[in-house]
């Protein structure tokens, strides 16, 4: 991949911190023991897909010419998560959904900001799969499918 | 020229489906061909591509409001979902008429059938499943404008636009009970 600047390569490896903790955020949705067993299989689904967005954004930011940002043990990513508060199915669902919704609506705020159109591509294909997982989590968690037309811009919207 | 006369010409009768605006997607002068200076007339183009979407899209809702064929709950959902397209359209509309362009026209709803073979839609399923396939498409065809697009700013339109269609492809999938796609990318 020929002059990716500086600037883009920070960007996907910030994306790439993102998917290191969607993943173990994933697992540590599973190691709850509350998830029945149908989630269990949406949640390793999402957990796949994270787990194959950090190799692509890993491979992206090595054939750069950069260093990948470092995955933190996972025990470490796993303290991160809000413990006290996940307490029932409905409780996961709803912070899954957070993690989603975060994730789609940061990285769509950061396409404009990437100065290869290549990049900004895969990292519009990435937004889409968050996008995906929010509806799916919407529809598990009995909201209204889609209740916008445009993905709103801010990650603090009150609109899940 | 001639080639860029007649796309623009198709583009102004909004006459383009998801290939279509695939094509024109490969066909555009790579961006990095010419710089970094700004091409709003291509911009335009491209963007003229995604209101046909936009229209196709809108139309074959409302052929589905007319089929008679949707349960209530779903004439919420359909006409919500049509809104959102409406929506779409007249912000790529509006982008279109800044960079200078004129705004892709709709062709007629009978056109739209035609296109659609509206004629063999016989069930809900039907039109669950034709509207699985326009979402689809459109968040493809987005995806596929993003590298010939000059301004940054757009990448950023039309990325935000295949979002749009991912959560509402993911709603027909549910509603279709087709399994989750095991590889990521989905639309890549």
């Amino acid at each position: 991949m020929p002059d990716i600047s500086e600037r883009d390569i920070a960007l996907l490896n910030e994306t790439l911190t993102h998917e290191y903790f969607g993943v173990a955020a994933y697992e540590g949705a599973i190691l709850t023991g509350l998830l029945e067993a149908p989630v269990v299989e949406i949640a390793r689904a999402f957990q796949r897909h994270h787990g194959e967005h950090a190799a692509k954004l890993k491979a992206l930011v090595k054939d750069a010419g950069g260093a990948p940002a470092a995955m933190k043990p996972q025990r470490e990513y796993l303290d991160e998560l809000p413990a006290a508060e996940l307490t029932d199915q409905a409780a996961i669902l709803r912070y899954a959904l957070s993690l989603e919704k975060g994730a789609a609506i940061a990285y769509l705020n950061q396409i404009s900001e990437f100065e290869d159109r290549d990049l900004a591509k895969i990292m519009a294909s990435i937004s889409g799969d968050e996008a995906m997982h929010w509806a799916v989590l919407r529809g598990a968690l009995g909201l209204s499918p889609v209740p916008f037309a445009f993905i709103p811009n801010d990650p603090a919207s009150t609109e899940n | 020229m001639t080639h860029i006369t007649n796309r623009r010409a198709v583009l102004s009768s909004g006459g383009l489906s998801v290939a279509g605006v695939l094509a024109l997607a490969a066909s555009a002068t790579p961006a990095e061909a010419r710089g970094r200076r700004s091409d709003p007339a291509q911009d335009a183009n491209l963007l003229n591509a995604a209101i046909a979407l936009e229209h196709e899209g809108i139309a074959a809702y409302e052929i589905a409001l007319g089929s008679g064929l949707l349960p209530q709950p779903a004439v919420g959902l359909v006409r919500t979902f049509q809104g959102h397209h409406q929506q779409h359209r007249d912000d790529l509309a509006r982008a279109v008429t800044r960079l200078g362009g004129r705004p892709a026209e709709a062709k007629t709803i009978q056109q739209y059938a035609a296109d659609l073979n509206a004629s063999s839609i016989m069930s809900l399923t039907d039109i669950q499943r034709l509207a699985l396939r326009l979402e689809r498409g459109a968040a493809s065809a987005y995806l596929g404008l993003i590298t010939p697009l000059h301004s940054t700013e757009l990448h950023g339109l039309v990325a935000r636009l295949a979002a749009d269609e991912a959560l509402h492809a993911a709603v027909f999938m549910a509603d279709l009970h087709e399994p989750f796609p095991a590889r990521s990318q989905i639309f890549a």
